[in-house]
């Protein structure tokens, strides 16, 4: 066998390699739309919405597939609003438990994190927005005397700030200012000397709700 | 032994050139071998030392639970992880916590000043925290102050390893999410080690650390591992090195190989 056919065999078998490879990565890459799909869908149900997952078993090493379509940001985003709606029911003795701590805990790094890496402003901003309603539940089910509520007040802010079309932050500012604890912040009791307005001022000048 | 079989040369000035190129891709192949070598055994040895939980290019603060929970049995493994850090060279600082916390080493100091403190946990000598400081956890005051060491030093590319059985105070609760919220928002990694520490407080801390850092668990007798998800991520560093070093002994089969020939076969 010449050099020359030697060299056109390994060639050949290269591509082949670089065929079967491309074909298992296109593979996965279709795999992951429908796993998006089923997990939002666990995650919708009420009940089960804890064991929502959105992952693909890829078939190549590395997760090529997850890596080349960029579905970190939004995987981490659906894991922390199933963290969040976890951490956040209406059962007062669940939140006050120990486990309703860990829960939220969880919940506000994950937010956290989704607020930092997510490129998104309206995803990065309803994290902030749940980050504030977490922070507010821990100021209500704080065990020391001296929770304050500026955590949340500065999430909101944030929140209005990344997104000013979130009305949700907005209301949610407006009410925490109405509710009478806000009077033991800092920031509670500078809007007081300052007699500025609460929710809506987060926004530019004459763009309120 | 034989001599090898070889074509004497009339004209061996003529192949002086590719004699001279040949020797040149031979020591330029061994270099990138010996460099390889040098390479892989630098990347087993860190991964086998206190490199793995003080990251490289990072200034570390070392925040060291000193509360009641940590027993005598914990403490030696305390001892160990800080003669680890002390051997490490690098700089770091020093936070000590229970109930509180407080700076016992400013960020930048060099890791020798770390020697005096490992007395005290070798068991010859008594803990002078037991008696005044030692209480209860609390993981986030301690990770809140370093912090603001960090802060306060002007280090940007800081990083925190706690050392604490993590059995944290129930009243911590607040203040931990609060403090490793600020940890995430500000991209400070964290790397924990847990001495002795239960399955659950390690999964807890795994879970609530996600991207922000990593938790190790040291068990007394075992060494590390025990809480699942504690084993070394693929070494791909390492497979990448020793692929690369036999490609390149491969190169060096083929390409500077010595020369062989046969009888000629006859064409059927």
């Amino acid at each position: 066998m010449t050099r020359g056919r030697i060299l056109l065999v390994c060639a050949a078998a290269v591509c082949v390699v670089c065929a079967v490879l491309a074909a298992l990565l296109a593979r996965d890459v279709g795999r992951w739309p429908g796993a998006i799909r089923s997990g939002d869908l666990a995650a919708a149900g009420s009940a089960q919405s804890h064991r929502a997952v959105w992952s693909v078993d890829e078939t190549l090493p590395f997760t090529p597939a997850r890596r080349l379509l960029g579905v970190e940001d939004d995987v981490a985003f659906r894991q922390a609003v199933v963290l969040f709606r976890r951490a956040h029911t209406p059962d007062p003795t669940f939140a006050a438990s120990p486990e309703g701590a860990m829960i939220r805990i969880r919940a506000e790094t994950a937010l956290a994190h989704t607020i930092r890496t997510d490129s998104n402003h309206k995803r990065a901003s309803a994290a902030e927005n749940m980050l504030g309603i977490l922070a507010l539940v821990d100021a209500a089910t704080a065990r020391t005397a001296n929770a304050t509520v500026d955590r949340s007040v500065l999430a909101f802010q944030d929140a209005i700030r990344l997104d000013p079309s979130n009305e949700q932050a907005k209301q949610n500012l407006e009410l925490l200012f109405r509710q009478s604890s806000f009077r033991t912040s800092v920031r509670g009791r500078e809007r007081l000397q300052r007699s500025a307005h609460a929710g809506a001022s987060a926004s530019a000048p004459g763009h309120g709700y | 032994m034989s001599p090898r079989p070889s074509i004497p040369l009339s004209s061996l000035s003529e192949l002086r050139r590719k004699a001279h190129w040949t020797l040149v891709a031979r020591v330029a192949l061994a270099a990138c071998l010996i460099a390889g070598l040098v390479l892989a055994f630098q990347v087993t040895h860190h991964s086998r030392r206190s490199e793995a939980f003080l990251d490289a290019g990072r200034s570390p603060v070392i925040a060291l639970d000193l509360s009641w929970s940590v027993s005598y049995a914990d403490s030696k493994l305390i001892e160990q992880t800080l003669q680890d850090v002390v051997d490490s060279g690098r700089r770091v600082g020093l936070v000590l916590f229970s109930d509180t916390a407080y700076a016992a080493l400013p960020v930048g100091t060099n890791s020798d000043a770390l020697r005096p403190f490992l007395r005290f946990f070798q068991g010859d000598v008594a803990n002078p925290w037991r008696a005044t400081f030692s209480a209860g956890t609390r993981i986030g005051a301690a990770l809140d102050l370093a912090r603001q060491m960090l802060h306060t030093s002007g280090v940007k590319n800081g990083s925190v390893v706690l050392i604490s059985d993590l059995d944290d105070s129930p009243s911590d609760e607040t203040d931990l999410a609060r403090t490793l919220v600020a940890y995430q928002r500000e991209d400070i990694p964290i790397r924990m080690i847990g001495v002795n520490a239960t399955s659950q407080d390690v999964a807890f801390f795994r879970d609530a650390l996600q991207s922000a850092g990593t938790v190790t668990a040291l068990y007394a007798g075992t060494g590390t591992g025990g809480a699942p998800g504690t084993g070394r991520a693929f070494p791909v560093l390492l497979v990448v090195l020793v692929a690369l070093i036999v490609l390149l002994l491969a190169l060096n089969e083929q390409v500077l190989g010595a020369l062989t020939w046969g009888r000629r076969r006859s064409a059927a």
